[in-house]
């Protein structure tokens, strides 16, 4: 049946995101989207007692396959809300109604998985802005926001947690500074010298280094400078 | 734990003087080896790290090859520490033996195969553990079935050298042969063994070879082998060859299937390491890092110094503290941050505090002082090990040590076979370093590929014969090849025995500095200011050495250069040779005054220089 994808690729985040409810698998999807393509009356009592599921579990099924679609449909462009639920509905054959469809579409809008943009009553995939901005005619310039300084010192902290190979092995700042290149030097080596002075790290000397490694090192302001840092426990 | 006061009557003034009998209990702040006797160990102190070295060795016990362990720790951490603990444990535990060994990674990196087959051997032959050494220990072991593990071996040699080993015979000479000492001839003939005169390289690779037999033999007994301070491979810091090395080494022993590889490397060379090291190295290791310590630890350390003087504890006050003299709240501020608190730092603090405590103080020696005393100790150990054996070693590891610090580039990668070492000195040219301590054959050889591949105009030429490698009076083929290389301006050194171990004592001194093991008050000296020192005040028989480097630079070139036109041309305007030879005519005039018995020289309105014959040499 063409329209709903049970192919995971597309929809990976948004499907680790979203439990399956017990009961179902990606099988049990698959077959119940070759089910509705098949020729005749189509209900969900009749999936029920074809799959030997309760209605309940037909529901939750045929709930989750409306998700994937809508989030297909607004991968591609931002729709209105009516075309929206009539594109979805269409494809359950009367076995999720647009009723449903609406209610799942207020849901996923509460979630933050899809938005509304009101002056135009369209809605769009929020992680995924571009096609909204091309039907807008806008352009979107990437700028990583800016934390406040507490944020960066956790994020550094978290980031060292990520890279480190053990514990009390040290991450090399070659690998460390990279990770935040929104930030100046002078910006990035405070907030790991301050983290130092808070017990929160130690720091490693750099023992030997050229003009040009300079930059990479952190520097302590009173000069000294460090290669790799490690979270203290 | 609660902390009970064991109250005396002692106070105060009466407190310190009972202390100055007493020595003082925390001085001693390193573990040089492994091997030590005598050190009081805290067992709680890295116990996840000891746990994790015991699980590796269990793991490969049970047959399982699993990544090695490399051990991160700073300066003064316990990295030296842990091994011996481990040594300890093993010992304590004979049934199943497994052979512990330890080595100290101070070698060239063009000679760590070598360096490493005798450290090993060493371990296994020297160090006896409940009266009997290692080896004797696995060949008993071996006994039952000897030959078929014999046969494992494709070495010839070192099956007829361990078989003497198990019955009994030719002990020193096997043992000297194991080690990779070269025989005379004689001995190896009575031992029944060949012997190759090989070059370097093949000194090398066969060095390795013993060494993956050897443990082949002893399978399927597993064994520790514990490379300590393996920054040491590193001639200088930021010296990639030496991390190269280092990654080949580890790579190539965590492929012999027995041999549960401990490697130890210093945590402030964690970033040069990160850099170098192939990916292929990094899957073969897991690194393993020592914490700092914690309160509880400090408390612990400090408890366990203080009982082993029995005296203090009378000496101590009424009302003060289990822990008197020291005071643990001041150990806090003498955390070296942002580095982690290690027991050396601590050790150090407490040392501080107890001399206070009996009315002084640690004396305060100025580095240099602090410095020459420390070269002094190392030069009478060097005067006394050195040997035919060490002298190729001091000059491959020590050299190059030096000369960086003359502010010389070193190559050593890349290198024709007869050259040991390229420097080029920090106001240009090259200088090509050969090292002659092969064999009297492969010596010739050297010799001869050097004659026919060595060009004058891309580099000058050293040749190095030190004082324990003599050329034997009947060497008149060698000597006659070394007539020629001098006559085309290669220069030949000979280091005497004194610059010898004045050079095996600085790089020591320089390698203690690198590994953390030398601490001056309390913390290792900066590398930059020994450094200065060493520059300062190099000996006056390394001194000689060095100016006859200086003396083999292009000004030499020139000469060997001028030689060669001369030969095909005879006689020629200065400025015609300076031409020639892309150098100026004031240069060629000085070169040729430089060198009268090569060269004449006849000053008027164009100066000319001319090839002197034999006969025109005495004019």
């Amino acid at each position: 049946m063409e329209g709903i994808s049970t192919s995971k690729a597309p929809f990976d985040n948004l499907l680790t995101v979203q439990k399956q409810a017990p009961g179902f698998t990606e099988d049990d999807l698959a077959r119940v989207t070759e089910w509705l393509g098949r020729p005749g009356r189509k209900s969900r009592q009749r999936i029920a007692r074809e799959f030997g599921w309760s209605e309940k579990e037909v529901l939750a099924a045929l709930r989750e396959l409306a998700r994937r679609r809508l989030i297909e449909l607004l991968t591609e462009k931002p729709l209105a809300n009516e075309e929206l639920i009539r594109q979805t509905a269409s494809v359950f054959r009367r076995c999720y109604g647009q009723d449903l469809v609406k209610r799942l579409i207020a849901s996923l809008v509460r979630e933050g998985v899809l938005a509304r943009l009101p002056a135009k009553r369209l809605l769009y995939r929020p992680d995924a802005p571009q096609p909204l901005l091309e039907a807008l005619g806008l352009k979107l310039e990437v700028k990583p926001p800016t934390a406040a300084p507490e944020d960066l010192a956790e994020r550094i902290l978290a980031k060292i947690a990520e890279l480190e190979e053990a514990p009390y092995v040290p991450v090399i700042v070659d690998k460390l500074r990279p990770a935040f290149p929104g930030r100046s030097k002078e910006e990035f080596d405070r907030a790991v010298v301050a983290l130092a002075d808070l017990g929160r790290v130690y720091l490693v000397p750099n023992r030997v280094f050229t003009d040009e490694e300079r930059e990479m090192l952190i520097h302590d302001g009173e000069g000294n400078y460090y290669g790799s840092v490690g979270l203290r426990r | 734990m609660t902390e009970k006061a064991i109250t005396t009557g002692a106070s105060g003034s009466g407190a310190r003087g009972c202390l100055a009998g007493v020595s003082n209990p925390f001085a001693r702040g390193v573990v040089r080896s492994a091997w030590e006797a005598d050190v009081v160990d805290v067992e709680s102190i890295h116990g996840e790290a000891f746990a994790a070295l015991l699980d590796l060795i269990e793991e490969r016990r049970q047959g399982v090859h699993g990544r090695s362990i490399l051990l991160h720790g700073f300066a003064g951490s316990g990295k030296t520490h842990l091994l011996r603990r481990l040594r300890l444990y093993l010992e304590s535990r004979p049934d199943p033996f497994i052979p512990f060994i330890w080595v100290w990674m101070q070698t060239a990196p063009g000679m760590k195969w070598r360096h490493l087959r005798r450290e090993v051997v060493d371990n296994l032959v020297r160090q006896r553990v409940n009266g009997e050494s290692q080896l004797e220990k696995l060949l008993r072991s071996a006994a039952g079935e000897f030959e078929h593990r014999l046969e494992r071996i494709a070495d010839r040699n070192l099956q007829v050298v361990l078989e003497h080993l198990a019955r009994g015979r030719f002990l020193r000479d096997a043992r000297a042969w194991l080690l990779g000492a070269p025989l005379p001839d004689t001995v190896a003939e009575r031992l029944g063994i060949g012997q190759a005169d090989v070059d370097d390289a093949a000194a090398e690779d066969a060095a390795r070879r013993i060494l993956e037999e050897l443990a082949s033999f002893i399978r399927p007994t597993p064994f520790v082998l514990c490379l300590d301070q393996l920054e040491q491979l590193q001639t200088f810091p930021g010296d990639q060859v030496g991390l190269f090395a280092f990654g080949e080494l580890l790579a190539a022993l965590d492929r012999i299937e027995n041999a549960i590889v401990i490697g130890c490397v210093q945590t402030e060379l964690a970033r040069e390491l990160d850099r170098v090291l192939m990916q292929y190295v990094r899957d073969r290791y897991r690194p393993l890092g020592l914490p700092e310590l914690r309160a509880d630890e400090v408390r612990l350390l400090v408890r366990a110094r203080l009982a082993t003087e029995p005296r203090i504890a009378a000496c101590r006050p009424a009302g003060a503290s289990e822990f008197w003299p020291i005071d643990l709240e001041k150990l806090r501020a003498a955390a070296p941050e942002p580095l982690l608190l290690t027991p050396r730092s601590v050790l150090y603090a407490c040392a501080k505090q107890f001399e206070e405590a009996r009315g002084g103080s640690l004396p305060e020696v100025p580095l240099d002082e602090f410095l020459r005393a420390e070269y002094e100790a190392r030069l009478g150990e060097a005067r006394e090990k050195l040997s035919p054996d060490s002298s190729t070693m001091i000059l491959s590891d020590g050299l190059p040590r030096l000369l960086h610090l003359g502010g010389c580039e070193i190559r050593r990668e890349g290198l024709p076979r007869w050259l040991d070492h390229e420097l080029r000195p920090g106001h240009g040219g090259s200088i090509g370093v050969a090292l002659a301590h092969e064999t009297a054959q492969a010596l010739w050889r050297k010799l001869a590929r050097m004659h026919d591949e060595w060009r004058p105009e891309e580099r000058s030429l050293v040749i190095l014969i030190d004082a324990l490698h003599p050329l034997s009076p009947h060497a008149r083929r060698t000597r006659e090849l070394l007539e020629k290389l001098e006559q085309r301006g290669a220069r030949r050194l000979t280091p005497s025995r004194e610059a010898l171990a004045a050079l095996d004592a600085l790089r020591r001194l320089l390698g203690d500095v690198e590994s953390g093991d030398l601490t001056h008050q309390g913390k290792t000296p900066e590398l930059a200011a020994v450094e200065d020192w060493v520059r300062r005040n190099v000996p006056p028989a390394l001194g000689e050495l060095l100016d006859g480097f200086a003396r083999a630079e292009p000004a030499s070139r020139l000469a060997s250069a001028l030689a060669d036109l001369l030969a095909e041309k005879k006689v020629l305007r200065a400025a015609e040779a300076a031409a020639a030879l892309r150098a100026n005519p004031e240069e060629v005039e000085r070169c040729a005054r430089e060198n009268r018995h090569h060269f004449g020289l006849l000053m008027g309105t164009e100066p000319v220089v001319f090839e002197k014959t034999p006969a025109g040499a005495e004019a």
